[in-house]
């Protein structure tokens, strides 16, 4: 038991699990192009992964069972480290690299919740037609429109549309547009693309991504991680370096 | 206003020994980052003639900070090297046109130019880490690796910033947080690879030859992820 323990909190083990994530990784990026990347990024991970051949799909099989002993060394790391040095008084000291490990911990579970039970879904709908969300809130598109630079040109910098739902008819309907999407019960709504004709037509896309709140909190924990841990480690060298001056 | 960045360049790249030559191209850098953002009524981070005159300005300014440690203050070599460096990226800006075409709207957030200024400053601190490496295999002063880890510590958490306001702009740009894309692997195989770095150092004095080497090593897979995967990859999230 004393063996396992000390392989799962193994540093040599991280170092070797961190240097096979980035040799399978960038093995597996090299074939990342065409229908194959483009399904990959229009489904949840998952999906795409039962959908699709293991010739394929191998590399990031490999990386997601890379991910996941990573993730469990981390976890054992961090763990032993705080039930060894929890009552001592250097807080500063063991802290910051904890809440860096639980930020990173966080962001793999909120990508694992996305890649479970994410949703994207995609749409071309003409103005004045209506569409309905999965949980089966209807939305009329109202309008649809170019947005043009102030300065000119015949080029769009991107599309709008204006949404009329339930919920947002007393304000008259909500304009999504590049950055400004529209949010509903957790699904998002997003123009990508629209078309000039009689109607013009909107390329919507729908997507949920349950792991968003998730990975949000594991990026708050490991900035503040990060910067605790820049405050100490500038300290303790400066110290160090003062020291070795006296 | 290409001749500031040719000022810049040039005083860099011959200036190299000097670090008041140094410091004289970077201001002419800065004036011309400023200048062109000026005319362009935004920050100067779109295109490859932008964002390599962004990362080589940003070499310099954290070549010339990182000299202020006690190890570098009379290093010429590093000077030279860091002045060289930022030099070649200066005139690499150069060859490629100078396009000022407005924002597209998916780009115009600032979590966009957040995401995309703390990328370059971590390139640039990567670039300086590696610098410093390939100073400590020719010279093992133990204080080099100091500074390697300092600088691969800061670089990362700047990095990690810049993927962090990356996730967020992604969400409201493409309902994502994260997209398969070759630059998107290989950002995390970069953050991957610095995290291996910082960690080895956990392992003590001997293991500072493989440290360097990383460190080197890490300038090679930096710029593959910058302009590597750009140039001879197909990806959606290029310059």
């Amino acid at each position: 038991m004393k063996r396992l323990w000390n392989l799962l909190i193994s540093l040599e083990v991280g170092l070797v699990l961190l240097a096979l994530v980035c040799i399978v990784m960038g093995a597996g990026s090299f074939g990342l192009s065409g229908d194959v990347a483009t399904a990959l990024n229009s489904m949840p991970l998952f999906v795409w992964l039962a959908e699709f051949s293991l010739a394929t799909t191998w590399w990031l099989w490999l990386t997601i069972v890379l991910l996941a002993l990573l993730a469990l060394n981390t976890l054992c790391c961090s763990a032993d480290t705080v039930f060894q040095r929890f009552s001592s008084n250097a807080i500063l000291a063991w802290l910051p690299p904890q809440l860096i490990h639980a930020g990173f911990l966080l962001i793999v579970l909120a990508h694992l919740q996305s890649a479970l039970w994410g949703f994207k879904g995609a749409i071309e709908i003409p103005e004045g037609a209506g569409f309905q969300l999965p949980d089966g809130a209807a939305v009329q598109v109202a309008r649809v429109g170019a947005i043009f630079s102030p300065m000119g040109g015949d080029r769009p910098l991107g599309y709008k549309a204006l949404l009329v739902t339930q919920e947002t008819a007393g304000q008259g309907g909500v304009t999504i547009s590049p950055n400004h999407p529209w949010f509903s019960n957790g699904y998002g709504v997003y123009i990508k693309h629209a078309e000039p004709g009689q109607p013009p037509v909107a390329l919507l896309e729908v997507h949920r991504e349950p792991g968003a709140a998730m990975a949000m909190a594991g990026a708050v924990l490991f900035t503040i991680g990060n910067l605790l841990l820049l405050h100490t480690r500038s300290r303790s060298r400066e110290f160090m370096l003062e020291s070795d001056e006296a | 206003m290409q001749p500031l960045l040719l000022t810049f360049a040039a005083f860099c790249f011959f200036g190299a020994f000097n670090r008041w030559l140094l410091a004289l191209g970077l201001a002419a850098g800065i004036s011309y980052l400023g200048l062109r953002g000026w005319s362009l009524g935004r920050l100067p981070l779109v295109g490859p003639h932008d964002t390599i005159a962004f990362f080589a300005v940003s070499l310099a300014a954290m070549g010339l900070a990182t000299r202020l440690s006690r190890p570098l203050r009379s290093a010429a070599w590093f000077n030279a090297a860091v002045g060289i460096m930022a030099g070649i990226f200066g005139g690499l800006a150069l060859i490629f046109p100078v396009r000022s075409m407005p924002m597209p709207a998916i780009l115009d957030t600032l979590w966009f130019e957040l995401h995309v200024v703390l990328a370059f400053f971590a390139y640039a601190l990567f670039g300086i880490g590696a610098i410093v490496s390939a100073g400590w295999l020719a010279v093992r002063d133990r204080s080099l690796m100091d500074i390697q880890f300092k600088t691969a510590l800061a670089g990362w958490s700047f990095f990690s910033a810049s993927m962090v306001a990356g996730g967020i702009w992604g969400y409201y740009a493409w309902g994502t947080y994260w997209l398969w894309t070759p630059k998107e692997l290989w950002t995390s195989i970069l953050w991957l690879f610095y995290a291996l770095v910082l960690h080895l150092r956990l392992k003590g004095a001997k293991w500072d030859v493989l440290s360097a080497w990383l460190g080197v090593l890490g300038f090679v897979v930096t710029l593959f992820t910058y302009l590597g995967v750009s140039l001879l990859m197909k990806s959606s999230h290029s310059f």
